[in-house]
């Protein structure tokens, strides 16, 4: 990021040095764009937790405050979620059928459960991975992965899921039921539980976010 | 383009135009004057940015002459910000003071919306911009300048080019997520029919 174009857009600049860029913003065709695309930045490092206090403040008040700082707001937040730690989740219903047969005939009419899915973490940020799924008597089936031990996930994160073709399903809590608790530091258990309807949708994107 | 000009500044407002010769000239200048309003630090930079406007527009009715609209705007722009600096400093540090302890209990059920409204935005660009857009805007500060460089040779565009594509991505999800939520809180104001 251009620091002095960055401090201009914060307010931190002499007056002089201000006009100086002032006066480029309307004679300078590419100005405005670079302003812009200084800003755009500003306000995801904000959305996401990397500025200062008193940068955060300023992006707050000032570069989010006109009619529609709202949802710029929303979208970089939304944007720095979308972008973080992805996992990739697969599922496998015939794999699941099978066991299911198997593991009622073994529990009789209990709840049972079933291995069938398979989580792959493909970022370097989250380490490690599991592979269970768990098939519920009443049709639906949970998945549970852990991120660790050398993750770091703090504990507010969400789990937001999608299908491939980039469906939101994360907030659809008759179809998911999604929970997620910090159990020891560094280590992070999710737990999915989605109903049986979806589950030939066959491959879905999980991904944590603050 | 905002069409609540009063009647006395009607003409001006065509005159403008005239020189302007495209609405979309006028949507620049009025760009670029928010912009510098909002990087000013005023409260209303929209409401600036017209009245800037309004300025131009009646010294182009007088019969002033101008080379380049832009930079008239500009100076303009700079005349207003320094009359209005000491005028409203009182003010916003009250209303800055308000916004600062104003209480948003649904603010995560908001959030929420939002990203589900990115995701169908999202969906509407094309697999190759939605990757751009996520791979530009994904990258952490530190690597941010060489990683789009590296996306620019990539596509053998230069960097500033890929920086203004990109910028129109962002605007368009922008206007795509304003219009969904707009949408929703019709949907949600909607008078209940008995």
């Amino acid at each position: 990021m251009n620091s002095q174009l960055a401090e201009y857009v914060l307010g931190r600049l002499s007056q002089e040095e201000r006009d100086q860029i002032a006066e480029r913003l309307f004679t300078d065709p590419e100005a405005v764009n670079e302003l812009e695309g200084v800003e755009a930045d500003l306000i995801d490092d904000y959305a996401r937790g990397r500025l200062g206090k008193a940068d955060a403040e300023i992006v707050r008040l000032h570069l989010l405050a006109g009619t529609s700082g709202k949802h710029q707001e929303q979208l970089a937040v939304a944007l720095g979620n979308r972008t973080r730690t992805r996992t990739k989740l697969w599922v496998v219903p015939w794999a699941a059928a099978a066991a299911a047969v198997l593991l009622l005939w073994f529990y009789g009419t209990a709840a049972y459960r079933v291995p069938i899915a398979s989580v792959v973490l493909d970022l370097a940020a989250t380490r490690g991975n599991a592979h269970v799924q768990q098939v519920n008597m009443d049709g639906q089936r949970d998945t549970r992965f852990s991120l660790g031990p050398d993750s770091s996930v703090p504990a507010d994160s969400q789990v937001l899921v999608h299908t491939p073709q980039g469906r939101d399903l994360s907030f659809r809590y008759d179809a998911f039921v999604i929970r997620a608790k910090d159990l020891t530091v560094g280590r992070y258990q999710v737990e999915i539980s989605q109903h049986s309807s979806l589950v030939a949708a066959g491959e879905f994107d999980v991904s944590l976010a603050r | 383009m905002p069409v609540n000009r009063t009647s006395d500044g009607a003409g001006a407002f065509a005159s403008l135009l005239t020189h302007l010769g495209s609405g979309e000239e006028y949507e620049e200048i009025r760009r670029r004057l928010i912009a510098f309003f909002r990087w000013e630090q005023f409260e209303d930079p929209d409401a600036l940015a017209d009245e800037a406007l309004d300025r131009l527009a009646r010294k182009l009715n007088e019969g002033a002459a101008i080379d380049s609209l832009r930079s008239y705007a500009g100076g303009i722009a700079r005349l207003l910000a320094k009359e209005q600096r000491g005028l409203l400093k009182r003010e916003r540090a009250g209303a800055l003071e308000f916004r600062r302890t104003l209480p948003d209990s649904s603010e995560q059920h908001s959030q929420e919306l939002a990203s589900t409204d990115l995701e169908n935005c999202l969906s509407s660009l094309n697999s190759e911009q939605r990757s751009l857009l996520l791979r530009y805007y994904g990258g952490a500060p530190k690597t941010r300048i060489p990683d789009r460089k590296t996306m620019a040779e990539e596509l053998g565009l230069e960097v500033n080019a890929l920086r203004n594509r990109l910028l129109r991505l962002r605007k368009a999800l922008l206007e795509c997520m304003i219009r969904r939520a707009a949408l929703r809180d019709d949907r949600v104001n909607l008078p209940t029919i008995r």
